[in-house]
């Protein structure tokens, strides 16, 4: 039994900037670049943009060529020793660590016309110089960090390779990728031929890809039950049977209410004294429940409406009554033709988690008209290319083996 | 037929055969047999595993949409972690704390029900779905363990009793915990580029389930480089711990909530 010895782990004394650099002066530095970074924010005020080909090529190169020259000519140097060593990249993660709190604490701002950006940058970090300094940090000591463990090569190292060399591929690409990255929507109305889309700023730009769509289906799970409080306008959603999906010849108690669905209709609409099947445009889902409390006993239709047809509720008391929830989406997709400038014809359906390719691009459901729900006439889809995506690929699958590594060797690692 | 009704049987059977483990450890006749407490915390442990499978039957999607739901995962997989530190290093105080966090999971969920709730979102039916909860939540019942563990190694260490062993018990913890916490990163990242066409949109989880990742990275750097160093690590560890649970709960309160897509919904 190994008792702890506070003698022993004293760290030898050695004075400031002496080499070899440790935690103090990698900390030293890491505090230099935040605040270079927020002195060149405060006086730029600039909201750097991503940039597209063929800049971000030239900087990747230039980026990769600066840590290979550094790593084969100046390997021993105690500047490169250090910035590949533990202090510099924990005080690296550190630094990304910072900027990250500051954009997962408070709101990022998509910026609008007329709003003004504070002079920090605190509302829009991704797009500010002191995150950008702390990426390049990152990506400076992971990369001479790997440099160092790949050359010479041995087979001992593969898992920390494929740790860290996946997380620098990653992170490059997806740094550099992103100003490569086109981003579009298209708004199909059926049977009408679609060629332009839309981006994210509203422009209108011809596509090399048109869609028309032959129909927008949609599936819904049966709505739910719920106690609305009329005085505040909200819904309760509280308890084991609180928001119950609603089915014919259902029973439960909920807050001293016995709730029976004596009759549930999929497609209705209301007719004078109340809800009969109907098979057309703007059905709605009613029922007909019977509710027995100590002071109440009824029966009666609710509904959740639609743009074609009357909503109800049930009214407890003057502060409680029953209500039918929309129905939530279970399945969305749309049936489309594809046209393929100089190209072959498709036919398709795209859907949500189901992606289409063509061409390069990946199309992607995004959304409909919601006050329409399943009787939306208008499908909206989203045309994503992007490049890089192999690269970032091939770095996230070497980091999912380099897990899968860590977790089998987990028990053995005490160094 | 709602399942959650039968909840409150199954956590009530859980936590009394849970009492009875720990009650054997104290026991003088039985506190040396710990074939009989391991019984007792399997017994329990089952009991859970049952009503989460029942559960998922009945409600026709994976249960782990909600935050009732991820709360019952963790109540399972804590003890199971709790079961095999014990089985594999002897830390009875592990099996007593992962098994008392279970229990109180289990009571927090008591207090708040659960909806009965079918529907899933479109976006959520993906085979992505199951690995990136289950490796995550698993994640997160070892990291907390590991950080108990730290939180345990520092007390230790100011009574002036700290033991190499535990610092290693921590970190075999954390390297496991930490594989995981990886992959469920990268699913999530491969899920959403199916959704939503991009693998990473900095939405406020994301950014704080990063902020996570490297909380523990830091931990793993500086112990990989001063292995006898004993205060600072065991520090870092369990302030990892703090980042872990505000990604988890504190998300959901925070000013850039507001833009989240990614938040637990309570129904």
């Amino acid at each position: 039994m190994e008792i702890f010895n506070l003698e022993k782990h004293k760290p030898v004394k050695k004075k400031l900037w002496n080499y070899p650099w440790n935690y103090k002066e990698s900390f030293i530095i890491a505090i230099g670049l935040l605040f270079t970074g927020y002195l060149l924010q405060v006086s730029t005020r600039t909201n750097i943009k991503a940039i597209g080909a063929p800049v971000n090529y030239i900087i990747g190169g230039v980026f990769i060529g600066m840590l290979l020259l550094l790593h084969f000519t100046s390997r021993s140097h105690p500047w490169v020793k250090w910035l590949r060593s533990v202090p510099a990249s924990v005080s690296a993660i550190g630094l990304v660590l910072i900027q990250a709190v500051i954009m997962g604490t408070l709101p990022q701002q998509n910026f609008v016309e007329g709003v003004k950006p504070d002079a920090f940058g605190f509302s829009f970090v991704l797009n500010s110089w002191p995150f950008l300094i702390a990426q390049l940090y990152f990506l400076t000591t992971l990369g001479l960090a790997t440099l160092n463990r790949m050359t010479p090569w041995q087979w001992k190292n593969w898992g920390f390779v494929l740790n860290h060399l996946g997380l620098f591929i990653a992170m490059t690409a997806g740094i550099l990728g992103s100003g490569d990255l086109k981003r579009y929507t298209m708004k199909l109305y059926e049977n009408q031929l679609v060629w332009g889309a839309e981006t994210e700023k509203g422009v209108m730009i011809p596509m090399p890809l048109a869609f028309e769509l032959t129909s927008f289906d949609m599936e819904t799970f049966a709505p739910k039950l719920a106690f609305a409080d009329i005085k505040n306008n909200s819904i309760e959603t509280k308890g084991v049977n609180a928001l119950r999906m609603i089915a014919k010849g259902d029973s439960y108690d909920y807050k001293g209410y016995k709730i029976k669905v004596v009759d549930y209709i999929e497609n209705s609409k209301f007719t004078g004294n109340g809800y009969f099947h109907v098979n057309e445009e703007g059905a709605a889902p009613s029922a007909l429940i019977e509710v027995k409390s100590a002071v109440i006993d009824t029966t009666a239709w609710i509904s959740c409406g639609s743009f074609a047809t009357q909503y109800s509720y049930l009214q407890l008391n003057d502060k409680e009554a029953i209500v039918m929830l929309q129905p939530e989406a279970k399945k969305y997709s749309s049936h489309v033709n594809v046209f393929v400038k100089g190209g072959k014809n498709d036919k398709t359906v795209i859907e949500v988690n189901k992606p289409y390719k063509v061409d390069g691009w990946k199309v992607y459901q995004l959304s409909y008209d919601e006050k329409y729900g399943k009787w939306s006439k208008l499908s909206v889809i989203e045309l994503v290319r992007d490049p890089w995506l192999p690269v970032v690929y091939s770095g996230i699958l070497m980091m999912i083996i380099g897990a899968v590594y860590l977790i089998f060797k987990g028990r053995g690692t005490v160094v | 037929m709602n399942y959650w009704i039968y909840f409150s049987n199954y956590a009530i059977v859980a936590i009394v055969f849970w009492l009875f483990c720990i009650l054997f450890q104290v026991l003088k006749s039985t506190c040396h047999k710990p074939i009989l407490i391991l019984f007792f915390a399997v017994l329990g442990t089952l009991s859970v595993v049952i009503f989460t499978f029942n559960l998922w039957q009945n409600l026709d999607r994976p249960p782990m949409r909600t935050l009732g739901e991820t709360r019952l995962w963790y109540a399972l997989f804590l003890p199971v972690i709790g079961i095999i530190t014990y089985l594999r290093w002897k830390y009875k105080w592990l099996l007593n704390y992962s098994l008392a966090m279970a229990a109180m999971f289990l009571i927090i969920n008591y207090c708040n029900p659960d909806t009965y709730n079918k529907a899933l979102m479109p976006a959520l039916q993906s085979v992505w779905f199951v690995p990136h909860v289950l490796v995550y939540i698993f994640s997160y019942a070892l990291l907390a363990a590991s950080s108990i563990v730290a939180c345990y190694g520092l007390f230790e260490y100011y009574k002036g009793n700290y033991k190499d062993s535990i610092l290693q018990l921590a970190n075999n913890l954390v390297y496991v915990g930490f594989g995981f916490l990886s992959l469920g990163l990268l699913f999530g990242a491969l899920w959403a580029k199916e959704a939503w066409g991009h693998y990473w949109t900095w939405d406020p989880k994301e950014t704080w389930a990063m902020l996570t990742w490297l909380g523990y990275l830091i931990y793993i750097h500086m112990r990989y480089r001063y292995p006898n160093s004993v205060k600072p690590v065991l520090i870092s560890l369990a302030l990892a711990f703090v980042v872990l649970l505000l990604c988890w709960f504190g998300v959901n309160y925070m000013p850039s909530a507001a833009q989240s897509v990614h938040t637990y919904s309570n129904t």
